[in-house]
């Protein structure tokens, strides 16, 4: 177990430096810089000036080895376009943001999703299945900022439960404001409904195939019984992989929703540099939300085992 | 001995998209308390859908006929409701499939999937109780280090474990009649032989009857004491093993045992085989289903159903070969009658 963390540690270094290194050229070979747009209406003397404070005067490659040497020492720079701010400061200051909002998004969307899931699949072939996946078809195609306008339109203009924009600050950042959160919530969690209702139903009906069912139905047990006991717990599996990818995705904010409802999180702000050519900003969200990623898989495979013990982790003692 | 399950007139069918598949065409057939009996026959000709309908297990698209009746110890058990059913299931008559690693949850412990059959049950158990009760069965399969193995999973038993593990759910409640799902198919030889010994000897001490479900005659020889031989959805001999291996009246039957490999072939003799296919189910012909495949087929025999024949002590087959008007016809040497 010891030797698999260490193993896993190691890859996941050299994962983050492909990336980082991958990020740092495509962004180099695009056209333009931070400054261009800033650049171009002032004098040749106070331009060069600028450039240099940045580093953007240097040939590619010694910037990019200075750019690896500093996030060596956890520094990933600063941004250029918002004078003052770093990357950890961002980070900081929009992640909690994004966090929560993705957190709600996923908590909603995967429970109700998971029920429906179980419901479409115990009563196969009747009209709750058809509505059901007819559902998750509806929620998956239509993108999301519709649904955020629509839920707008209706909750927040013409019956004004909620606010229509915002976001809970301060002390109300992670508990507290839920009115705010209401109609964001929702908009987000469509996708997480209809990924994991189609996702549970069809490893059911998989799992219910099976011929241990059959083992459990023969030992004289009830449906619910059998459902409860064999089932569920056989089709998680499948639901287990896609949960991580799930996890990382709220966490790094949905830019949409973020948009529609002027939520100032981290997907906003991450979309506006790139298309800023915040070389720094880019690189570090780049290469801290790669590692989240990284971390979550490295949780599920260790999940994994929980729910299935055919899989162990080896290269431990056993 | 008293009648413990009576089979009339099972008819079975499957709604497809094809049309309706009759897997099961009329299966009448009785088992005595203690009893054992085989019933054989090649791939999907109904078998092991007899033996899903005895233990309750068929579901959609499968439907089973009006008319039928399976009675148990005086009940029609399709009638029974839920309750009954659940009753019924585990506690009165158990199942064991052909492929133990399919058949066990791989994500339950092997000890709490016999208890799960022993408490739903014996509601009044505690769990420490059942518990114990689990390692005992394991135990009496003749799983070394029952305690300790009964807190592993199906996928670290081997093979022939495993059956064993599965024997032991089935048994755990005693029940009194136990259906064998081809039980040794997916094992290899020597494990077969040790596994049906393992079925015969808890026959005998728990008296429990058995239903044999096999394609293989070679299996069957001494554990069932009856045979069944069926084919495409129906049964086309049955009698006591003695005559169904000595006298055969079908020449299914013959054909069938003329397949068993025998341990005095010539070195480079090929196995004999029985040519073509089963008939389809979609659409059974209306003459003997065997006719197509039978060296001896007449033209009666592809234009009506044979009757049954009785030989006698239960031997009975279903040929038109035994009709008076044939007794002079070509037939299996088996099949000779003494004159």
């Amino acid at each position: 177990m010891i030797k698999y963390t260490i193993r896993r540690f190691i890859t996941m270094l050299f994962t983050l430096f492909i990336i980082a290194t991958a990020t740092f050229f495509l962004l180099a070979a695009v056209p333009g810089d931070a400054l261009s747009a800033r650049a171009e209406r002032l004098p040749e003397n106070i331009k060069e000036n600028l450039y240099k404070k940045y580093g953007l005067d240097k040939p590619t490659m010694e910037r990019y080895v200075i750019t690896m040497k500093s996030m060596l020492h956890g520094d990933f720079g600063e941004s250029i376009t918002y004078e003052g701010q770093t990357v950890s400061s961002i980070i900081r200051d929009k992640g909690p943001v994004s966090a929560r909002l993705g957190l709600q998004q996923m908590l909603l969307g995967v429970s109700v999703g998971l029920l429906l899931g179980v419901l479409a699949a115990i009563k196969k072939g009747t009209w709750i299945d058809y509505l059901v996946v007819t559902l998750a078809i509806v929620f998956i195609s239509v993108p999301n900022l519709v649904f955020g306008l629509l839920l707008q339109k209706v909750f927040g203009g013409t019956l004004s439960w909620f606010p229509v924009i915002g976001w809970p600050q301060g002390d109300e950042l992670w508990f507290g404001g839920w009115k705010y959160t209401v109609l964001p919530t929702l908009t987000g969690c469509f996708v997480y409904i209809a990924t994991y209702a189609r996702l549970l139903k069809t490893s059911m009906l998989d799992v219910i195939n099976q011929d241990y069912v059959l083992t459990a139905e023969s030992k004289g047990l009830t449906r619910g019984q059998v459902i409860r006991r064999h089932v569920i717990r056989n089709s998680f599996i499948p639901v287990m992989t896609q949960l991580p990818m799930s996890v990382a995705m709220c966490i790094t904010g949905s830019f949409f929703v973020e948009n529609i409802f002027s939520i100032p999180g981290l997907g906003l702000y991450y979309v506006n540099a790139v298309s800023g050519r915040d070389t720094s900003i880019v690189l570090g969200n780049t290469v801290i939300i790669a590692a989240l990623y990284i971390i979550v898989i490295f949780i599920t495979d260790i999940l994994y085992t929980l729910v299935d013990p055919r899989i162990r982790i080896r290269g431990g003692k056993k | 001995m008293s009648k413990l399950l009576e089979v009339k007139d099972l008819r079975v069918s499957y709604h497809t998209y094809a049309g309706e598949v009759q897997s099961v065409r009329g299966v009448s057939f009785d088992l005595e308390e203690g009893e054992a009996i085989a019933i054989v026959g090649e791939s999907g000709c109904g078998k092991s859908v007899t033996a899903k309908t005895i233990m309750g297990l068929i579901k959609e698209p499968g439907k089973i006929k009006e008319g039928s009746e399976i009675i148990y110890r005086g009940q029609d058990i399709l009638k029974l409701s839920k309750k009954e059913m659940g009753q019924y299931r585990g506690k009165e008559a158990a199942i064991i499939f052909q492929d133990a690693l399919a058949a066990l949850n791989p994500t339950m412990r092997v000890g709490k999937q016999i208890m799960e059959n022993i408490l739903q049950h014996n509601k009044s158990m505690s769990k420490s109780e059942a518990f114990e009760e689990a390692v005992k069965m394991l135990e009496m399969v003749g799983i070394p280090d029952a305690r300790q193995r009964a807190k592993q999973y199906p996928h670290e038993f081997s093979g022939g474990m495993r059956q064993r593990a599965m024997i032991a759910i089935a048994f755990a409640c005693q029940p009194k009649l136990l259906i064998a799902d081809e039980p040794t198919t997916a094992l290899d030889v020597t494990i077969q032989a040790q596994i049906m010994r393992l079925i015969k000897d808890l026959q005998k001490k728990l008296n429990t009857s058995v239903i044999l479900i096999t394609h293989d005659l070679g299996v069957v020889a001494n554990v069932a004491k009856r045979i069944v031989v069926m084919y495409s959805g129906k049964i086309v001999e049955s009698g006591n093993s003695e005559d169904i291996f000595y006298h055969p009246k079908h020449p299914y039957t013959c054909a069938l045992l003329n397949a068993v490999p025998r341990l005095d072939l010539e070195n480079k003799q090929v196995l004999a085989s029985i040519e073509g296919t089963p008939p389809d189910l979609l659409d059974p012909p209306k003459g003997c289903p065997f006719c197509t495949r039978c060296r001896y087929c007449m033209k009666i025999c592809c234009e009506e159903l044979p009757e049954m024949t009785q030989f006698g002590d239960g031997h009975q087959a279903a040929c038109w070969l035994h009709h008076p008007m044939a007794a002079d016809c070509e037939r299996p040497k088996e099949m000779e009658v003494s004159k």
